[in-house]
């Protein structure tokens, strides 16, 4: 069938199904990456199973305390050498009765007798181990509660229809006690079991990865309309195969459209974490095995909810697809059909995202496009919705919508393709579109060239759209940078607010006066007391090194936290996210005019040689620096929401950062980190625009240009450290030590001052002869 | 109505016979875009031979072609093709037909060979079939040593000949070619010319155009067309005569910028 082959074996198609599939497997190993950057996956995985098999074989008591004697053994080995061989020798002796009534004497003496591995290897597996406990620890508990749980569930429904607002029986609430008792008593509560329940876990927490399903078919309802955009629609419409029979073959290759995107797309993901997490544990376990799945009300074994899960994205991804098809037939226009696509999906997961359940439209949250693809927060979560003072149930009012959307927009859409001709009356919502252009024209007479410059890049090339994802991430996705919680010390900070400042006498004189006060308390008998006193004798002996130095004493957590090396992997990722969206704002401004062939017509003008490039070079730098603003923006205002404002910025920097050479203030140390930043990506702009003008096409350049810059910095992100060698994303964290990286800064400036003069030079076209002169284009 | 025809023609043209094969009788065709008349009242009858259609831009000749391949809705008027609506006859009459769009509309990407394998598709024609005449044609219309090259790499008039070796796709009775010379150069023109020609035996051909040298090579009618209105029709010879013009430029001119001739605009 040759429209099979055009959407399916399509280059672009292929292209586009790697693409998404690295996309899900580099964001499942972002998601997944244990916090901390303590150990790697396999480490943590490794450690787990090993935990896991011992456990197994013990009953749910035993287990919980074998689970916590291994965690306070692993506590131990982290806390207890710290404690041993700290200097402090007052906060030695106060915090020995602590440490003495929580581990012992005998793991005390152990470690100090070598007896207990204290090296750092056996630290690092003392985290892992810390983690993994606490996570079986829950597991445990929820076998043990769980069926408590659903006793429970009886037990108050029963208790409820004895008090008076509930018992009316034709009430919803009436009605909602009995069906919440008779969904739930389908579980097999006996048959709960311990497994691997990593990578179900994983593959089931809410991912930004299940929209990769949804991008995938906007692109391919794309490509199916892509015959009105190529102006073959009155070809094709004329001929006896161009209708109807045209439509109901779209309409299955739509459905084998499902079916490529829910194996390769989810099912990548499943591989991986299959790979990752070594399986998915015993498959014929009940799934409410998992916390998780607490809500799920069917008597689903693991290995029937994922079988489930797969058909019901097949089906649903057919369904969204068969909507998404709909729209864009009913309306001739392709722009007009795609804004108004989009305006629905912007309104479906407005409704979908703000809904609470309590409120009676909750059910538009159910018969939404959104509830096809977040399968997590409709089958995972039991809810009964109030319909007509019935209990209906939101799983089941999405599961019965499929069949009557797909059947609905299935004939809707052949209809269409049938009865819609060609050339039809304008839709008057264009005549609006008119009205937009007309302004718009009016406004870029001012400033032609800048303006024309600025369209291509935000209308043209989408950078708008670019620019709305971005900022969607940073609002909704982005974190604040977290702080390595190992050196984090709330009472620390505390004191270290109360005496924010310039050491001067005045500081010691009210530390001193704070002691006092202190000891007093704890000649009382009070912990609070001794708990100052070892604070401030700190915050006391800071301050003598400071005093007369002009240093500080100050909270820096919140500067701690923004220039944390690499804490959580969050400064490669955030460094990631502004590479990405540099790379697909501006790879495409030179290679636009090759497509468009209007190079040599332009470059046959004076402006277009000189002032053109200029403006296109001040472009990439306009929306180079939009990305640094909104990435590090919301950077800083995460940081602040979480960590508190940024106070002390006229403090010398070495307050809080004693190795910095340079003297500047806290403020200007910041101005330059993220200077430095900007000046980065600018270099990278630099080179990509020299990618850019180098390609044929707009796509080729934006996809060089990420192979080039982004991929390096992903591949770092899953593990390969060597890539940081070849990419730009070790200099988009913030370095203490920035003497030592002045020649990387370097290397990374000159190819993109390099980058700049020959992008301008090839534009321009200049050639030189064999005799040596030069030669104009 | 110009006077250029005789009387008995006119009638003549004008006769549904039921009874004979391949012919298209459009009668009182008229399409409204808004408050604008593109198409006022068309009615002619098209038999075996090649029909030229010229007038100036806006003159409803684009406008009578997708009508006929149902593109477009109609305001009033029906067409029928052997004494039958062709509304009615749906896909037997679509599959009659080859139509060469005005705009040079292809998927780029496929090949030459690639895109006509679609075309014979959506045409209707079997695999096998189509195999064969797919190869033929591109031998008729001079690629068969590029077929295996993108449409990218095309140009205009190389564009312009695989659209009409689509349209003949089928061996279809008529044949709608929607200025089918615009913006070739005069070699590529008079090529697409001489395959028209060679290609319109036992046919209904109608050509749109507002080049006026390619009516005198290939045309066995022309028929005026100015605000939607059919303005003159006939033979090449008889209208030369009777505007007394030497060529069918001067003629064009004379027949289309005459005031007082079109009734009811």
């Amino acid at each position: 069938m040759r429209e099979l082959k055009r959407i399916i074996v399509s280059k672009t198609n292929i292209v586009c199904i790697a693409f998404l599939i690295f996309m899900n497997v580099f964001i499942f190993f972002w998601e997944s990456t244990p916090k901390g950057d303590i150990c790697t996956l396999p480490e943590y995985t490794d450690r787990y199973i090993e935990v896991l098999n011992t456990c197994k074989g013990m009953d749910n008591e035993e287990g919980i305390n074998y689970l916590n004697n291994l965690k306070k053994l692993s506590e131990g080995t982290v806390l207890i050498p710290r404690w041993l061989y700290s200097k402090d020798m007052e906060y030695k002796e106060e915090a020995s009765g602590f440490y003495y009534k929580k581990y012992g004497e005998q793991m005390i003496k152990d470690i100090e007798s070598g007896k207990i591995d204290t090296s750092e290897q056996a630290v690092k597996k003392a985290y892992i181990t810390i983690e993994v406990c606490n996570i079986l620890i829950e597991k445990i508990n929820h076998l043990t509660e769980y069926p408590e749980y659903i006793k429970t569930i009886s037990e108050n429904a029963e208790n409820m229809k004895s008090v008076s607002i509930f018992s009316d029986p034709n009430s919803f609430s009436y009605r909602n006690i009995i069906k919440t008792v008779e969904d739930f008593s389908k579980i097999h509560i006996t048959e709960l079991s311990l497994a691997n329940d990593l990578a179900v876990n994983a593959l089931f927490t809410d991912s930004i990865s299940d929209y990769s399903i949804l991008a995938y078919i906007i692109f391919i309802v794309l490509l199916m309309i892509q015959e009105r955009k190529k102006g073959l629609w009155p070809l094709v419409y004329a001929y006896p195969e161009g209708r109807a029979r045209l439509a109901i073959k779209r309409v299955a290759i739509l459905l084998l459209c499902s079916v490529i995107a829910t194996v390769f797309l989810v099912g990548s993901r499943f591989l991986t974490a299959a790979i990752v997490y070594r399986g998915f544990g015993d498959m014929s376990r009940p799934i409410q095995s998992m916390s998780l799945f607490k809500g799920v009300s069917q008597p689903f074994t693991v290995g029937g909810f994922i079988l489930n899960f797969f058909l019901f994205k097949i089906i649903g991804t057919w369904v969204i697809s068969l909507i998404l098809y709909f729209m864009m037939l009913a309306i001739s226009n392709t722009s007009l059909a795609v804004a108004v696509t989009s305006l629905f999906l912007g309104t479906e997961y407005t409704l979908f995202a703000l809904i609470p359940d309590s409120y009676a439209i909750a059910v538009l949250r159910f018969i939404n496009i959104f509830a096809l693809i977040n399968y997590n927060r409709i089958y995972m979560r039991y809810l009964n919705i109030n319909i007509n003072e019935y209990p209906i149930n939101g799983q089941t009012l999405t599961t019965y919508m499929i069949p009557v959307a797909m059947i609905l927009f299935a004939t809707g859409c052949i209809i269409i393709h049938h009865k819609k001709k060609p050339f039809s009356t304008p839709n008057p919502l264009l005549k609006l579109y008119d009205k937009i252009l007309k302004l718009r024209a009016g406004l870029s007479d001012r400033f032609r060239l800048f303006f024309a410059e600025l369209h291509k890049t935000l209308w043209i090339q989408k950078g708008a759209f670019v620019i709305i994802v971005l900022l969607l991430w940073a609002i909704f996705a982005s974190e604040a940078p977290p702080l390595n919680v190992s050196e984090y010390d709330g009472n620390l900070v505390y004191f270290e607010n109360m005496f924010t400042g310039e050491v001067t006498e005045e500081t010691l004189t009210k530390i001193d006066e704070e002691t006092v006060i202190a000891y007093e308390e704890m000649a009382k008998g009070s912990m609070h007391g001794a708990t100052k006193v070892q604070y401030l004798s700190m915050i006391k002996a800071e301050a003598l090194a400071k005093k007369g130095t002009g240093l500080w004493i100050m909270d820096s957590t919140i500067y701690d936290a923004l220039l944390n090396r690499n804490v959580e992997g969050y400064q490669r990722k955030t460094g990631l996210i502004a590479i990405l969206f540099t790379t697909v704002m501006t790879a495409g401004i030179f290679a636009y005019e090759h497509q468009q062939k209007m190079k040599y017509l332009l470059c046959s003008t004076d402006r277009g040689r000189t002032v053109l490039v200029r403006n296109k070079t001040l472009i990439a730098c306009v929306m180079t620096c939009a990305v640094w603003l909104i990435v590090y923006g919301f950077e800083i205002r995460n940081a602040v929401k979480i960590y508190g404002s940024l106070h002390s910025l006229s403090a010398p920097v070495q307050s809080f950062m004693s190795e910095f050479p340079y003297k500047m203030t806290v403020l200007s140390f910041l101005i330059l980190i993220y200077l430095l930043r900007l000046l980065v990506l600018l270099s990278m702009t630099f080179m990509i625009l020299l990618l850019s003008n180098l390609s044929n096409r707009a796509n080729a350049a934006v996809i060089t240009s990420l192979a080039v810059f982004s991929l390096p910095a992903a591949i770092v992100i899953m593990g390969g450290n060597i890539m940081e060698y070849f990419s730009v994303v070790k200099l988009l964290s913030p370095q203490e030590n920035i003497p030592s990286l002045i020649l990387s800064y370097t290397l990374c400036f000159i190819p993109g001052i390099i980058a700049l003069i020959a992008n301008t030079v090839i534009w321009k076209g200049i050639r030189y002869e064999n005799n040596n002169s030069k030669r104009f284009i | 109505m110009s006077e250029i025809y005789k009387k008995e023609e006119y009638e003549q043209s004008l006769t549904v016979s039921y009874k004979l094969h391949m012919e298209l009788y459009i009668e009182n065709l008229s399409k409204y875009y808004g408050e604008k008349l593109a198409l006022d009242k068309f009615t002619y009858t098209f038999k075996e031979g090649t029909y030229a259609i010229l007038g100036p831009n806006g003159a409803g000749k684009s406008t009578l072609m997708h009508l006929i391949t149902d593109n477009i809705s109609r305001s009033g008027g029906q067409i029928f093709y052997d004494g039958k609506d062709i509304l009615q006859l749906g896909r037997s009459f679509r599959k009659k037909i080859g139509f060469m769009p005005q705009s040079q509309g292809m998927y780029d990407q496929m090949s030459a060979k690639g895109f006509l394998s679609y075309m014979a598709e959506i045409k209707g024609i079997p695999k096998k079939e189509a195999r064969g005449v797919i190869n033929e044609l591109l031998s008729v219309v001079n690629l068969s040593d590029v077929s295996h090259k993108k449409l990218s790499s095309f140009s205009g008039g190389m564009r312009q000949r695989i659209l009409l070796a689509q349209a003949l796709l089928g061996k279809p009775d008529i044949l709608m070619l929607d200025e089918p010379t615009a913006g070739l150069d005069p070699e590529e023109r008079v090529r697409i010319r001489t395959y028209i020609g060679n290609l319109a035996a036992s046919k209904i051909v109608l050509i749109t155009t507002h080049i006026t040298s390619d009516v005198e090579s290939i045309a066995d009618y022309v028929i005026f067309m100015k605000n939607g209105r059919i303005e003159a029709f006939g033979k090449p010879e008889r209208i030369l005569k009777e505007t007394c013009s030497e060529n069918m430029e001067e003629a064009y001119l004379k027949i289309i910028h005459t005031e007082g001739q079109n009734a009811g605009t």
